[in-house]
């Protein structure tokens, strides 16, 4: 049974978050036992087929709202609406639907894959667990057509679909964490740091794809993230996080260029420094 | 040099090596097996000297190395002073009683802390993790001499097992079922003894590293797209975290092998471990060092069945070696 009617929202929001909340316990059978609130109020919306960029400090609480978003994790209280049907409270069971629609592509392509998978078996698995749940039917061919296909999408042979991930580089891992993301048609991407620990060429490239994929498949994306100066060139619009709060929302280039919160200020200054720092390296070095 | 060849390879060097120190500590060590003779008025010092030089002790520590070690290849482990018997068939005899009781408690020990294991970690912070990690602390605190003293007593007063021995005295007069069932009496409190220990370790591992593996980001990413919690057990979650415990296994055979010396002491059960009590009390130097080679080949045999079982189950190891990874 869902909590909300489709008519709750606005209906060109592919996503709603509102006065999210959630809390971690820390402590145990010896020690005192002590709420921390990761997220503590937030609130934003995506339409379809735009960039919404989350930033914020290390420990600001954004991973902890990609989570939840993504279900990962059951928010306290606050509502997710997915085309208006809030998401936050819903049992696993009821949540299968929606786990097609909304993927997630984490920081780490290296450990958000199964060292034991080869490439295919990374990609084919969304398809095989819809297949088995009867949503699509796909068989063992096109279930591997559907794979080399995603792969040419996402610029990489179909050729090396066997090899073990383990044979990818950084780069080419995190353009197939993008393939088996896409495998399931979502509509909504949460990339959590998913550039991040790139380097600028391969973070460049893979930004330029994420600019393509969105284009070909009318992607919303939730990018989570600390780098502002990334954030600027993806990003339709800005929420600033700190403390577990969204403490300023607008489009990116108000933020970047007129930040009212100290909390922006700070992000800003800071994406400021590195960029004068890498041209002072990149100038010494020429 | 493939995986097993070098695993092999280590494993025999580790023999040798261990070989060698015994004999070291062994002429290292105050006393001998002929120093009670030596009290005796009635045996000559000749007779003693002769003793000693029929059993090869009068030669040197590294020409007795190597005459041993000769021998040794041909599976003969030299000559026991006190049985008056060769080292190798006295040792065999009891240690398939010991293969006997150590296998059934490998068995049942792994048969019970895998699945607690990972049902603990899987429903970690519930109130039977909460109790299985409490009793495990428990039984870890406790050392396993007072708990096998303590399950002998309770064994003895309730009558509910067979105390003493491997078998009933008039076994032999026993049909084929009863023999199993009197066999299996004798076997039920040296086992129990042997799992109750082994599986309060056993399943903090096996829970540690389901854990890790259930916190991994590529199960999170397995959650996103609704994998089901048995397909992620199965398919996720276990191959990866069976690493750690199939290298744990090899240590837990000799574990057990160790463990099960003072078990059987204690219960009377007639394996290598009153055996090789006996001969180092007596310093029967042969068969001490026997014993001491059976505990290490149980010690490599059970590391390279992990090692065995790590290559057929991670192909990740089976590319070492041909990749650089």
């Amino acid at each position: 049974m869902y909590a909300d009617s489709p008519n709750d929202t606005p209906t060109e929001s592919l996503l709603c978050v509102q006065a999210l909340r959630k809390q971690y316990v820390r402590g145990g059978i010896w020690r005192k036992r002590v709420p921390v609130a990761a997220v503590n109020g937030v609130d934003f919306e995506i339409p379809r087929g735009r960039t919404f960029a989350l930033v914020g400090e290390s420990g600001s609480g954004k991973s902890t709202v990609a989570r939840c978003v993504t279900r990962l994790e059951r928010p306290d209280s606050g509502r997710i609406l997915i085309r208006g049907i809030n998401i936050a409270q819903l049992r696993s069971r009821d949540l299968l639907p929606f786990r097609s629609g909304i993927q997630i592509v984490f920081q780490d392509a290296i450990t958000s894959m199964n060292p034991r998978f080869s490439a295919l078996e990374i990609i084919e698995e969304p398809l095989l667990i819809q297949s088995q749940r009867g949503q699509v039917e796909y068989d063992r061919r096109n279930r591997r057509d559907r794979v080399g296909a995603l792969m040419v999408e996402v610029g990489i042979s179909p050729d090396w679909m066997h090899r073990s991930i383990l044979h990818f580089s950084g780069g080419q891992r995190q353009r197939l964490a993008l393939a088996r993301a896409l495998a399931l048609r979502p509509q909504l991407l949460v990339l959590d740091e998913a550039l991040s620990g790139l380097d600028l060429s391969t973070q460049a490239q893979v930004a330029n794809l994420l600019l393509d994929l969105q284009a070909a498949h009318s992607l919303t994306y939730l990018l989570i993230s600390h780098d502002l100066g990334l954030v600027a060139r993806l990003a339709d619009e800005i929420g600033v996080m700190s403390g577990g709060q969204t403490v300023e929302i607008g489009p990116t280039q108000q933020i970047v260029t007129s930040p009212n919160h100290a909390a922006t200020k700070k992000l800003l200054a800071a994406a400021r420094t590195a960029t004068s720092a890498f041209a002072a390296a990149t100038g010494e070095q020429a | 040099m493939s995986y097993i060849g070098r695993r092999l390879a280590r494993a025999i060097l580790l023999l040798v090596g261990v070989s060698a120190l015994c004999f070291l500590f062994t002429e290292i060590a105050p006393g001998s097996f002929f120093d009670e003779l030596r009290l005796n008025p009635q045996i000559s010092p000749e007779t003693i000297s002769a003793l000693r030089s029929h059993y090869g002790l009068d030669q040197p520590l590294l020409v007795r190395y190597a005459h041993w070690m000769k021998s040794a290849l041909h599976a003969d482990l030299g000559y026991s002073i006190a049985y008056n018997v060769p080292v190798a068939p006295l040792l065999w005899s009891r240690a398939k009683n010991t293969l006997l009781l150590t296998t059934t408690a490998l068995v049942l020990t792994w048969m019970i802390s895998v699945p607690l294991g990972v049902w603990t970690a899987n429903r970690r912070g519930g109130l039977l993790d909460r109790m299985v990690s409490l009793t495990g602390s428990l039984l870890i605190s406790i050392p396993e001499i007072v708990i096998a003293v303590a399950l002998l007593a309770i064994a003895v007063r309730w009558r509910v097992l067979r105390v003493g021995g491997m078998m009933s005295a008039d076994f032999e007069s026993f049909s084929a079922w009863a023999k199993l069932q009197d066999l299996l009496l004798h076997l039920a409190l040296p086992a129990f003894i042997l799992v109750l220990s082994e599986t309060a370790i056993i399943v903090r591992h096996v829970r540690a590293s389901v854990l890790e593996v259930l916190g991994a980001p590529y199960v999170q990413a397995a959650r996103g797209f609704g994998v089901s919690q048995t397909r992620l057990l199965f398919r996720h979650v276990l191959p990866v975290a069976a690493n750690p415990a199939i290298s744990l296994l090899g240590f837990s055979l000799a574990g057990l092998l160790s463990g099960s010396l003072m078990v059987e002491v204690i219960c009377g059960w007639p394996g290598l471990g009153p055996l090789i009590l006996e001969a180092t009390l007596s310093r029967d130097l042969y068969l001490v060092i026997g014993g001491i080679m059976f505990s290490a080949l149980f010690m490599v045999g059970g590391n390279l069945l992990a090692d065995v079982m790590l290559l057929a189950l991670d192909p990740r190891i089976s590319r070492e070696g041909t990749d650089a990874l």
